[in-house]
């Protein structure tokens, strides 16, 4: 077996899973055309190394990490054109536990934020997960996790306000 | 942060994975059904994945193999109006994954041309059906292209196979705007392979054939059913 996923797994998986995960990646990137180059960027690491996918135990969970990886990656080499790109259709899908002014105020900063604050933003305003399910998931403990999520929530706030100012 | 299951739980529900839990929590919370619900009826009137059709193309995009001799054959046969081509594909020799140093790069270099959509008709027995993205084939399939135009441009499309065969379906044409079925079909023979439709300028897919880059092209990706 190789490392990755035949043609039939990766068009069975995009049939599934696909338009989950171009969602997500509108969402993030907010840019439709750079969303685009990362699912294809996505569709080809899972081509040539997404075998780990046939035994992942929540496949939409392992999937959203590839993504999330996929898209910080891009915004972290600067290709990105947010600020022009609304994001409406993506908001009306909004996680139903997490507060509409606090995700967009993550997703306006998301580009701002390090690697680390940009998932514990992610896991904790766009996914709305747990802190102790965000511990999990990083390797913390939840205590740390509340400490980054207070002082993340701090700087959203300020974002937020700024947005409403204007 | 949240008494709704997470999001990635709530979506993998809605893509059709089964978890109890996110069931139980859906039987009594009206706000993550209707997410469910709203996340289906989207994912249903969704668009066909380009990103998807370019990566299989890129898969069928490998250099030509030189050596190899390439059977097309045409034969007419009747369909409705249509002639009937008859594409003798073959086993194809193991081919390595495209990479990035040896075959044109994926990401950036293919590309949808804005204003030329195409779709594959795909006839099988008696039925008909039109796909966006990718098309599944077997043996005694028969399929056209069908291309969409904003206005009026000269267009030409065909298969290109994995082992390097390809066929025009759709003679270089000036067409008009809106939707033209191409005047020919292509028949799955008994071995299918991997290929993908290419649409555009008649320069442009000249140029795509020989260089296996896709930019200014329109793709679509074909490949055997399992």
């Amino acid at each position: 077996m190789t490392d990755g996923l035949s043609n039939p797994e990766l068009i069975e998986l995009d049939r599934r899973y696909g338009f989950y995960l171009r969602r997500r990646c509108r969402v993030l990137l907010r840019d439709a055309a750079l969303a685009d180059d990362a699912m294809q960027e996505i569709l080809m690491k899972l081509l040539r190394h997404g075998a780990a996918f046939r035994e992942a135990p929540h496949p939409m969970r392992w999937l959203y990490r590839v993504t999330d990886h996929a898209c910080i990656d891009l915004l972290r080499r600067g290709r990105r054109s947010r600020q022009a790109s609304p994001i409406e259709d993506a908001e009306d899908l909004a996680h139903p536990g997490v507060a509409p002014d606090m995700r967009r105020a993550a997703l306006d900063a998301l580009a701002l934020l390090d690697e680390e604050e940009q998932k514990v933003a992610v896991m904790t305003f766009v996914d709305g997960m747990t802190q102790q399910e965000i511990a999990d998931e990083l390797g913390y403990s939840r205590v740390t996790i509340n400490k980054r999520v207070a002082a993340l929530r701090e700087r959203l706030d300020a974002v937020a306000l700024r947005e409403k100012g204007s | 942060m949240s008494a709704h299951p997470a999001s990635y739980a709530l979506d993998g529900h809605a893509a059709g994975d089964h978890d109890p839990e996110v069931a139980a929590h859906m039987a009594t919370c009206e706000v993550c059904r209707s997410y469910v619900e709203r996340s289906i009826a989207a994912a249903r009137d969704a668009p066909a994945s380009a990103a998807l059709a370019r990566v299989l193309a890129a898969q069928v995009a490998a250099p030509p193999r030189t050596a190899r001799i390439v059977r097309i054959a045409y034969a007419l046969a009747p369909l409705a109006a249509a002639a009937v081509l008859v594409l003798l594909l073959r086993h194809p020799a193991p081919t390595p994954p495209a990479t990035s140093s040896s075959s044109p790069s994926v990401a950036g270099s293919v590309q949808f041309k804005g204003g030329l959509q195409i779709a594959i008709v795909r006839e099988r027995g008696t039925d008909q059906e039109r796909f966006a993205s990718v098309v599944a084939v077997r043996p005694g399939d028969r399929f056209r292209v069908e291309v969409s135009l904003d206005r009026e441009r000269p267009v030409t499309a065909g298969v290109l196979a994995s082992d390097g065969s390809w066929l025009t379906v759709l003679a270089p044409a000036l067409l008009t705007s809106g939707t033209h079925l191409s005047e020919r079909a292509a028949a799955v023979d008994d071995h299918p392979i991997d290929g993908v439709v290419i649409a555009g300028a008649p320069a442009d897919v000249e140029r795509a054939r020989a260089t296996r880059d896709f930019t200014g092209v329109t793709v679509l990706a074909i490949h055997p059913e399992r």
